[in-house]
């Protein structure tokens, strides 16, 4: 190096390679600053924050007409409107005559049933009727609720002015993964033996579901979970295996900044501050619609998940009808709640992948069987592992027990087997 | 971030949470040319640096009510300007680039430096950017909180969410690959073979 370079570094000249970074950090310090940023860079800021500050004012007013609930509510009282189907296996669509569509839904991860008659529910941008849904894909539900159902895995709502991408369409057994745009999505989930059944992605925060129900709804940056059953995890979405995050045990009102989520989460289990949950199992209508405006059928659905949305007019409410399915069609059955004992594996699961997951290259299968002796007010009153296990697992698993209410009282024995 | 005045920063959070513009404003002014100079350093340009400060003090206007102040003010804010670089630059699915766009010239009036000396700093540095592009983004962001930004490994570790062991890993790794790398710069394999023999006469 020439001697104006010696001359020119910050440090003594350096002698070794850590010395030379030193002195190349000290450089790159003086050399990386950044112009100001522009002069009206506040008034925009400010002209920014008080456009999202009325349009937050503008939604409250109204939602305090109509309400988000009153489209949920007419879930039970309304049937179907628009069919989707959604099934990287296979699957069936029926038609029975021209105006009415049926859903045959046996292998299908999820069938999706817009319920209310003035939603419109668009898959990338096209107002759809029926179509098969990818991976990749943006999902919107403007004006109703849009209903979907996988048997026997997880039945979930998008609420009107939702906007959700499908992320993982659940596949194979895998989980079923939403971005969460904008709005709010709730779900039923059936609990799960190992990781996770559902997932719900705010901007990189993950709240994965183990077995539960639950509401995840977002307002900007701001996110708001209400988990009246089951077990969450809330942390950021791995390459594979379960999310690593902290777990939350219902009943819970939890809220977060995905901005950052460490250092703004509230978990709050006050019951009466939990948004009571909506009965999905209640709200799946029959798979029938009526509706001569939807066309003579719907898209026939091929193996595979690759078959192209099927545009269809928005529905007027007055089209809507409730006819019983034709004899012969069956319809997806809605998961039932999942069962204490149920909730409770799933979370061993969860805090087994939390607080086991260091592993190493040799499998470890841990058993044990954990006793619950419950109340007959349906509290757990005692929680006991033989042979004991871990700690840290023990505790987590130990915060689900209690945090369950028991339909039964007397002891239950719930065997643990963990293959790591 | 900035340390002073703290006796009245935390009066100033809590009225700005409650919606007081004024308060705002005067966080905004304290804390923009620290919170600009991060998101350069971590974006390694100008480009899009308005847009990110703005994100920055918006998310921020909208989190102040979550704000507990379990950390420092500037513990939560730098992580939450790292978590919206971190959302920059996965929606761009790009890597910063350190060493291609030419800095700002940013040498004080006092310090004259003659032209060609300033072209081999400013050929150093670039050369010293490209290495920081070549190391994994985890890595990198430590090491810039660090070495760049001068944040203690305890802080960073609350920033990016990590163990403070894994924090110092990190680090230690990050240095180790640069150090590994100079040969790979000409600029920068020329100064390494100038280095100056060391005073016990032994090898370097």
């Amino acid at each position: 190096m020439t001697t104006s370079d010696d001359r020119d570094m910050k440090v003594k000249v350096p002698r070794t390679d850590s010395e030379l970074v030193d002195a190349l950090v000290n450089e790159a310090r003086a050399e990386w600053v950044p112009n100001s940023v522009s002069d009206d860079h506040e008034q925009r800021l400010l002209a920014r924050i008080a456009a999202a500050e009325a349009d937050t004012r503008l939604r409250l007013v109204r939602g305090s007409g109509s309400g988000i609930w009153a489209p949920l509510a007419a879930i039970t009282a309304v049937a179907a409107g628009v069919a989707f189907f959604m099934h990287p296996h296979g699957g069936d669509v029926s038609s029975s005559d021209g105006d009415t569509v049926a859903v045959r839904a046996a292998p299908a991860p999820a069938s999706l049933m817009p319920i209310t008659g003035a939603g419109v529910v668009r898959v990338d941008g096209v107002a759809v009727r029926a179509a098969s849904l990818r991976e990749g894909q943006k999902v919107e539900s403007e004006g109703g609720v849009a209903n979907f159902v996988a048997p026997g895995r997880v039945d979930w709502v998008l609420e009107s002015g939702t906007v959700v991408a499908v992320e993982r369409s659940g596949g194979h057994g895998g989980a079923i993964v939403l971005g969460l745009a904008m709005g709010a999505v709730e779900a039923q989930v059936t609990p799960v033996p190992m990781g996770e059944a559902f997932a719900v992605d705010v901007d990189g925060v993950r709240v994965a579901v183990h077995g539960t129900h639950l509401r995840v709804a977002r307002d900007g940056a701001h996110v708001v979970v209400d988990l009246s059953e089951g077990i969450i995890s809330v942390g950021t979405p791995p390459k594979t295996g379960s999310t690593y995050g902290t777990l939350v045990t219902a009943p819970a009102h939890v809220e977060f900044s995905t901005v950052d989520v460490t250092g703004t989460l509230r978990v709050d289990h006050e019951e009466s501050h939990v948004r009571p949950p909506v009965d999905l199992a209640e709200s799946i209508a029959p798979v029938a619609v009526a509706s001569p405006q939807l066309g003579p059928s719907v898209a026939s659905v091929d193996e595979g998940d690759a078959v192209d949305p099927v545009e269809a007019p928005p529905l007027a409410p007055s089209s809507i009808q409730n006819p019983r399915p034709p004899s012969g069609i069956t319809t997806p059955p809605p998961p039932k709640p999942p069962t204490p004992t149920e909730i409770v594996t799933a979370a061993v699961s969860a805090c087994a992948e939390q607080t086991l997951r260091s592993g190493g290259a040799a499998a470890i299968t841990v058993s044990s069987v954990l006793t619950v002796n419950v109340n007959s007010d349906g509290v757990a009153r005692l929680a006991t592992f033989d042979p004991p296990l871990a700690p840290d697992l023990q505790s987590c698993i130990s915060r689900a027990v209690y945090a369950t209410h028991w339909t039964e009282p007397g002891p239950h024995h719930i065997p643990i087997e963990l293959h790591l | 971030m900035t340390q002073a005045r703290p006796e009245d920063e935390a009066g100033l959070i809590a009225r700005a949470a409650q919606g007081d513009r004024a308060a705002f404003r005067l966080l905004y002014a304290r804390h923009r040319d620290v919170v600009s100079r991060l998101v350069f350093r971590m974006l390694g340009s100008q480009r899009d640096l308005d847009d990110v400060v703005q994100e920055v003090f918006f998310q921020v206007h909208r989190s102040l009510k979550d704000f507990r102040g379990q950390s420092k003010f500037s513990t939560w804010l730098h992580r939450v300007t790292v978590n919206v670089v971190l959302m920059h630059r996965r929606a761009l699915k790009s890597r910063p680039t350190y060493a291609e766009e030419p800095h700002p010239d940013t040498t004080p009036d006092d310090e004259i430096v003659a032209p060609d000396v300033d072209v081999d700093r400013r050929e150093r540095v670039r050369a010293f950017g490209r290495l920081l592009d070549r190391l994994a983004e985890k890595k990198r962001d430590v090491f810039i909180l660090h070495e760049l930004e001068g944040v203690a490994p305890t802080e960073i570790a609350e920033i990016v969410g990590a163990p403070v062991l894994t924090v110092r890993t990190r680090l230690f790794y990050a240095r180790r690959e640069i150090e590994a790398m100079l040969a790979d710069e000409p600029v920068l394999a020329a100064l390494r073979e100038s280095f100056a023999p060391p005073e016990d006469g032994s090898e370097p």
